[in-house]
């Protein structure tokens, strides 16, 4: 009997393609299917490029026929956040301003790079508008809903991303992350995430945010189909300025090599305050799971974060501010003033705020002498409700937008990587994610410690019971 | 942050030298966000750091 195609994972899906069990079309067209029965009450997609899809699909089953080579992800639908650039389709960055723009001339690189691999767009997905937020919500499209319960946030700013994902539409999104925005989402729908090194992926014909912090990465409900993603999506792209030159470094087949010789360590110190107890629990349950005990002191965690909060205010703002002049009338309002107030935050606070980054990223990258992987937590709390504008941590009153992120900041902001993993409480009816961090480059060992607790039931991301 | 700052006065100020119509729907929003901003900033100047130390951003001709 075929397995419902909501259930499949990317990793099932190419051996099915590959072996002639299943053709790409036939796929395609239960993908095309699932969104059609989904999409009306979630609100994750903004463009379904279905003729593109089938067209796409119909080359690989021609090409099998042929005796022709597949791919790794063949016939594996995936969907983009819409700041990626798709051909014939405007990128839109989740506002209305960008929709008066000419459709995208090409595809964005990572999009290429996912086809190339046999994998097939099948849409672009809503977002927080410009990237600057955590909720998922948006006043022009809607807010993305959380499939676990759709009265609830997705998360942002790649909402539509972890709605897609969550409900089975497709086993794999892409998303961008500036302060959290892969690691939000994916801990309130309860997804394997990875946010990549700073520089490690191509951002080309993406929509930019805070070019210092900006990464791509993908979410999926396995992690073996997050690896897959990513070691299709490596490699040199001199279009973007800020990549690294690194060799491509594939992580797949290391997957399962355990945690021999991995000295793992709680975060300590700012990560042990201002969650909700479920934030903390989660981080508790991993490290039982993992069986490790130590902790480390995440260096001045807390001004890492503001000083990360700062340089988006005003990065942000510069890139807006031409259209914060002539259209204000067009931005999301939780947007705008935003952007109005980074504007007028003094550049002094700004070079300040990169001076104590340099200093910040040499304390930290101190602790991976001594030590491989770090868990904190993803998220202060369960997915709050939609239309919620302030949320109590620990006891203080804060705005939802600005502080979803408070846990996910201080390590985007020096560009580490770093995986989400979906823990589920004893009872909870909704998911929440805790943190895997490593050293610069070693996205390797970050999946493996993920790998390791999904293959123990530690983590895991169920498809969204309809 | 000093209590005393007359934020409105600097909103206004900004928003001129920055040419930004500010509405007085915004003004509210857009002054929390500024004293947000201000805590933000006094907690990163309240470091130590010490003066030689470089930006984060490195430019390499």
């Amino acid at each position: 009997m075929t397995p419902a195609f909501e259930t499949m994972t990317a990793h099932a899906i190419a051996q099915a393609v590959i072996n002639g069990e299943m053709t790409a079309r036939a796929i395609v067209e239960a993908c095309l299917a699932r969104i059609a029965q989904q999409d009306p009450k979630l609100n994750a997609f903004t463009k379904v490029t279905a003729e593109r899809a089938l067209t796409h699909a119909d080359a690989i089953d021609a090409r099998r026929r042929l005796g022709g080579h597949l791919g790794p992800l063949a016939g594996v639908p995936f969907a983009v956040k819409n700041l990626f650039d798709v051909e014939e389709v405007v990128t839109l960055a989740g506002s209305k301003i960008n929709a008066d723009n000419l459709p995208a001339g090409a595809d964005a690189t990572l999009v290429r790079k996912l086809e190339a691999a046999d994998a097939i767009l099948v849409g672009a997905l809503n977002m927080g508008e410009y990237a600057y937020d955590f909720t998922g919500e948006n006043a022009h499209y809607g807010p993305s809903r959380n499939p676990h319960d759709p009265d609830r946030m997705a998360g942002g700013s790649s909402g539509g991303s972890g709605t897609a994902v969550a409900s089975g539409m497709t086993p794999i999104a892409l998303g961008s992350d500036t302060n959290g925005s892969i690691r939000v989402p994916s801990s309130l729908c309860g997804l394997f995430g990875l946010k990549p090194t700073y520089g490690r992926l191509s951002r080309y014909g993406t929509y930019p945010f805070v070019s210092a912090f900006d990464h791509l990465g993908p979410m999926a409900r396995s992690v073996t189909d997050l690896a897959l993603a990513y070691d299709a999506m490596q490699g040199r792209d001199t279009a973007d300025h800020a990549q690294a030159d690194r060799p491509m470094e594939p992580i797949t087949p290391a997957l399962a090599q355990g945690l021999a010789g991995l000295r793992i360590a709680r975060a300590a110190g700012y990560f042990d305050k201002g969650g909700e107890p479920e934030a903390h629990r989660a981080v508790e349950i991993v490290m039982e799971a993992l069986g490790a005990s130590a902790s480390v002191d995440v260096p001045e965690a807390g001004r890492g974060r503001a000083a990360a909060f700062l340089i988006t205010m005003a990065e942000g703002a510069s890139l807006h501010l031409d259209r914060v002049r002539t259209r204000q009338n067009d931005f999301d309002p939780e947007v705008k003033d935003r952007l109005i107030a980074g504007a007028m935050v003094p550049a002094a606070w700004i070079n300040q705020a990169q001076k104590f980054r340099t200093w910040y990223r040499s304390q930290v990258l101190k602790l991976f002498e001594t030590t491989d992987v770090i868990i904190a937590p993803a998220t202060p709390c369960f997915a709050p409700r939609i239309g919620q504008k302030m949320m109590t941590l620990a006891g203080i009153d804060m705005p939802v937008r600005a502080n979803l992120g408070m846990f996910t900041q201080p390590f985007s902001f020096i560009g580490l990587p770093v995986a989400a993993a979906p823990i589920w409480l004893d009872g909870a009816p909704l998911p929440i994610g805790v943190q895997i961090i490593g050293a610069p480059w070693r996205e390797d060992i970050v999946l493996r410690v993920a790998y390791h607790l999904e293959t123990i039931g530690a983590a895991r991301a169920p498809v969204a019971i309809a | 942050m000093d209590d005393q700052i007359d934020w409105d006065a600097f909103i206004s100020a900004s928003a001129k030298v920055l040419d930004i119509a500010i509405s007085e729907d915004s003004r509210p929003i857009v002054r929390a966000n500024l004293e947000l901003a201000a805590r933000m900033a006094k907690l990163v100047a309240d470091f130590p750091l010490d003066e030689r130390e470089e930006p984060a951003p490195v430019f390499r001709a």
